[in-house]
């Protein structure tokens, strides 16, 4: 069955680059969290935010296929958040 | 997309569709197959819970009775509750929709019909497994299953959770296969504000089950990690808290789940009986998809006398309160439907006409209960016994009972006799408020739930109740009486006995294995009754043509 | 099927059937492993500062990079499906599967460390939501090597092929799911 949609391979990402970016944050997460003294935290959560986002939206495609998608995708973390919240405050 | 199924194949354990009724207890792909399956499973567990509620019923007939106590009156309340739930309710109606969504939309089977039959056979075994749990014992700490208790019971109580977990993914798997077929597999020209509100309340509760159920299952994993690998989630060592959050995060929403797929049913039903067309279409469909989002930002109010943080109380009865008020706009719209309207006095409509009204009694006591300072009074008393079994019982089951007298001809190509049918519906309704009225006052006054006696100034309201109960149990012989019967016996039903718009009604009674013949394309909406379209006002206007043949689109 | 002309729902939603069943599953594990985390973090929460020490950073770094890696295999692979070069693909999967198979082994094998030394599911609340997520997600990871498997058989048999890759473009996406899983993982649950 063909997808009627545009053809992804026009648009396609450049995965190596994404890949690269990936790999040196990782890196850089290590280095930070053995480093002492100062806040991690914002920086780690941060980072693994965009590492995240970057496997999404590049290899996952949410950047270029259907809103529909990203829809699906992003509602639930709504709920997760409540629950953290709810749950933290407890 | 359906591609071709070869017919049900001859002895082999895969098959789509049915010739004979050996083929209903094989690995079925065909929807209507899938979907009887799961209303008789669904029936036997109503049975099955049904018993255990007359042996609580009985023990509770008496103050210090001595017939049913201690544990096995625990694991009596707790297994009724979870099977009345898991494997009654949410399997019926998972197979009501199974069997008319697919029709409803004008397709040939669901998105997924692999996954659809395993998601029943999974349900199976999660049935099964819940019976060994009330076989071995332990199972004591009521559907709710609040630890510390619940991890330091009996092997009953992890069979319990492995089959609660189970059932889980059957639910998870069929809400994805409802939203996918209902997203992708309409007719051409069923734009979703053509969809029957039957289909819509589906899609909000497939929202619901994708959204909730998983944190269901994380919480039931870690329960059973807590008892088997010796890990403290929710021991007293850890946060027994933590369960009840996990736990209500998916059994509120559970109880729109619950609803929604009856209100459907109700929103299908009155407009044919009344012979008026749906008033609000909009707002009941949107009012549903309102109901599906905020009942997830409620579930605390389950919690008000556990130790929770009392600052989060007040934002949770605020939400509880705000969520009636779209359940409010679908009991106007219902009202405005019939207003006016020539009503026939089916079964099936005295079902849904009760309906109204007992859902109406159920959702005021939840109101009193969504009000924190009530709440602290009647937590855990007759009162929420009372409120949960009139939206339950009041509410979904009659929808229930409304939808299968509604859909009966089309399923099994029979009609349903209705004199036994009005004789079920009269015994259930005196049968239900005689059990169910006196429970508020017994809650009230003081009486808690779970408890296997009391004191003797509750005795009068108890056996009131008990006796209601009886004759709910006695309700259920003329209906069976009516399906063994109408299945031999019943007058032939032809494809729209009921003269309903909505597409599964111009198909023969029963469908063909493959639904269409020819791909329906929709013209307008399948509410338009008593609209002036032709000059034969008896026939019901056509709501869907078949596809030109030959040629482009 | 029958002369079918009208145009379906599904070609208007312009929305593949399958793809759209994945992102919907997907969507139910945000909120399994949302669960999951929640109760984990909780159990951190609880616990004093340091729960973790035990955790090995570097050799878990290692693996990380592997998921990423496998990740890159993935996106590949369906490159060269989409490009016409299903034997090249074949041989990317493989790798991912090689990769996800590593993965598995080097977990196990820090499971086997961690308990020698004191730190099990039972030994304190941190080490309890340490191992019931991190296996829910090896579990997860071991899952999409079965059906990596069955993928590629399936393209060496040419039922997954440059006319019909959408089946493994909907497996990736479950891949890539279970990588971004480890990413938060990994931060929240080792570096932090």
């Amino acid at each position: 069955m063909e997808e009627p949609t545009p053809s992804v391979a026009h648009r396609r990402p450049n995965y190596l680059l994404v890949f690269v970016a990936l790999a040196l944050m990782t890196g850089l997460e290590v280095i930070i969290a053995t480093l002492p003294g100062f806040p991690k935290a914002p920086f780690l959560l941060t980072m693994s935010l965009i590492k995240a986002l970057l496997v999404l939206f590049y290899f996952m495609h949410l950047e270029t296929d259907s809103r529909w998608y990203r829809l699906i995708f992003f509602s639930p973390f709504i709920f997760v958040i409540a629950i953290l919240f709810v749950v933290r405050l407890q | 997309m359906a591609e071709g199924y070869a017919p049900a194949a001859r002895g082999g354990w895969v098959v789509h569709g049915a010739t004979s009724w050996r083929d209903y207890f094989k690995f079925n792909t065909d929807h209507k197959v899938i979907g009887t399956q799961y209303i008789t499973m669904g029936f036997i567990f109503f049975l099955i819970g049904g018993l255990m509620a007359e042996a609580i019923r009985a023990q509770l007939s008496r103050p210090g009775n001595t017939l049913i106590t201690g544990n096995l009156y625990n694991e009596l309340f707790s297994l009724h509750g979870t099977i009345m739930i898991f494997l009654w309710v949410i399997p019926v109606l998972t197979g009501v929709a199974n069997f008319i969504v697919p029709l409803q939309i004008g397709a040939q089977d669901m998105a997924f019909p692999k996954l659809n039959a395993l998601s029943l056979w999974l349900a199976v075994l999660g049935g099964l497994l819940m019976l060994a749990s009330f076989v071995v014992g332990g199972a004591e700490s009521g559907w709710s299953a609040y630890p510390p208790l619940s991890e330091q019971t009996g092997n009953g109580q992890t069979l319990w959770a492995l089959a609660l977990f189970v059932i889980g993914f059957s639910s998870i798997f069929g809400g994805l296969n409802f939203l996918v077929t209902i997203m992708n597999l309409r007719a051409p020209g069923m734009t979703l504000m053509r969809l029957p509100l039957f289909s819509w309340s589906m899609i909000a509760t497939s929202i619901i089950i994708l959204g909730g159920t998983p944190v269901l299952a994380a919480a039931l994993a870690l329960m059973l990690w807590d008892r088997v690998v010796g890990t403290h989630f929710f021991s007293a060592t850890g946060d027994p808290l933590m369960w009840q959050n996990l736990f209500w995060f998916y059994s509120h929403p559970a109880v729109y789940i619950m609803i929604l797929p009856g209100f459907g049913i109700i929103s299908e039903v009155l407009p044919v009986f009344a012979r008026k067309p749906i008033f609000g279409y909009k707002m009941i469909a949107f009012s549903s998809m309102a109901i599906a989002i905020f009942g997830f930002l409620v579930w605390a109010h389950h919690m008000f006398t556990s130790g929770m943080n009392p600052l989060l109380r007040i934002p949770f009865m605020l939400t509880s309160m705000i969520i009636a008020v779209p359940t409010g706009v679908k009991i106007f719209s219902w009202l405005a439907t019939i207003w006016g309207g020539r009503i026939r006095f089916t079964t099936s409509m005295l079902f849904a006409l009760s309906f109204i009204a007992m859902f109406v009694i159920g959702g005021l006591s939840g109101i009193f209960l969504a009000s924190i300072p009530i709440d602290i009074d009647v937590q855990d008393s007759y009162f929420v016994v009372a409120h949960l079994h009139y939206v339950l019982f009041g509410g979904t089951v009659q929808a229930v009972f409304a939808g299968l007298y509604f859909w009966f001809p089309k399923i099994t190509g029979r009609m349903l006799n209705e004199r036994l049918g009005k004789i079920h519906f009269w015994i259930t309704f005196i049968g239900f408020n005689l059990t169910f009225l006196p429970q508020h006052w017994l809650g009230l006054e003081g009486m808690p739930r779970r408890v296997f006696t009391y004191p003797p100034e509750f005795a009068t309201a108890n056996l009131i109740s008990s006796i209601g109960a009886f004759v709910l149990g006695i309700a259920v012989l003329p209906f069976l009486a009516n399906i063994l019967i109408s299945l031999r016996a019943g007058k032939l039903a032809g494809a729209n006995p009921w003269r309903s718009l909505t597409l599964e009604w111009t198909l023969p009674s029963p469908p063909p294995i493959h639904n269409f013949p020819q791909l329906p394309v929709v013209i307008s909406d399948p509410y338009g009754y008593g609209r002036k379209q032709s000059a034969q006002p008896a026939q019901p206007q056509p709501t869907s043509r078949p596809a030109p043949t030959g040629g482009g689109q | 099927m029958n002369q079918v002309t009208a145009v379906t729902m599904q070609e208007e939603s312009r929305l593949d059937t399958r793809k759209l069943g994945m992102w919907l599953f997907l969507a139910s594990e945000v909120m399994f492993f949302g669960g999951l985390i929640a109760a984990a973090l909780n159990m951190k929460w609880h616990s004093p500062a340091g729960a973790n020490h035990a955790l090995n950073i570097p050799v878990t770094a290692v693996n990380t990079f592997v998921l990423i890696v496998s990740s890159t295999a993935v996106v590949m692979a369906l490159s060269a499906l989409q490009d016409g070069k299903p034997k090249t693909a074949r041989n990317w999967m493989i790798l991912t599967a090689l990769l996800g198979t590593t993965f598995l082994g080097i977990q196990v094998n820090e499971y086997i460390k961690l308990i020698g030394k004191g730190f099990t599911p039972a030994s304190g609340l941190f080490a309890g939501g340490f191992f019931a997520v991190t296996s829910f997600h090896g579990f997860h990871v071991f899952v999409g090597v079965i059906t990596l498997i069955w993928m590629i058989v399936r393209t060496t048999r040419g039922s997954v092929s440059p006319d019909n890759y959408v089946p493994f473009e909907a497996w990736g996406l479950y891949w890539h799911f279970v990588d971004v899983v480890w990413i938060v993982l990994f931060t929240i649950l080792y570096l932090l």
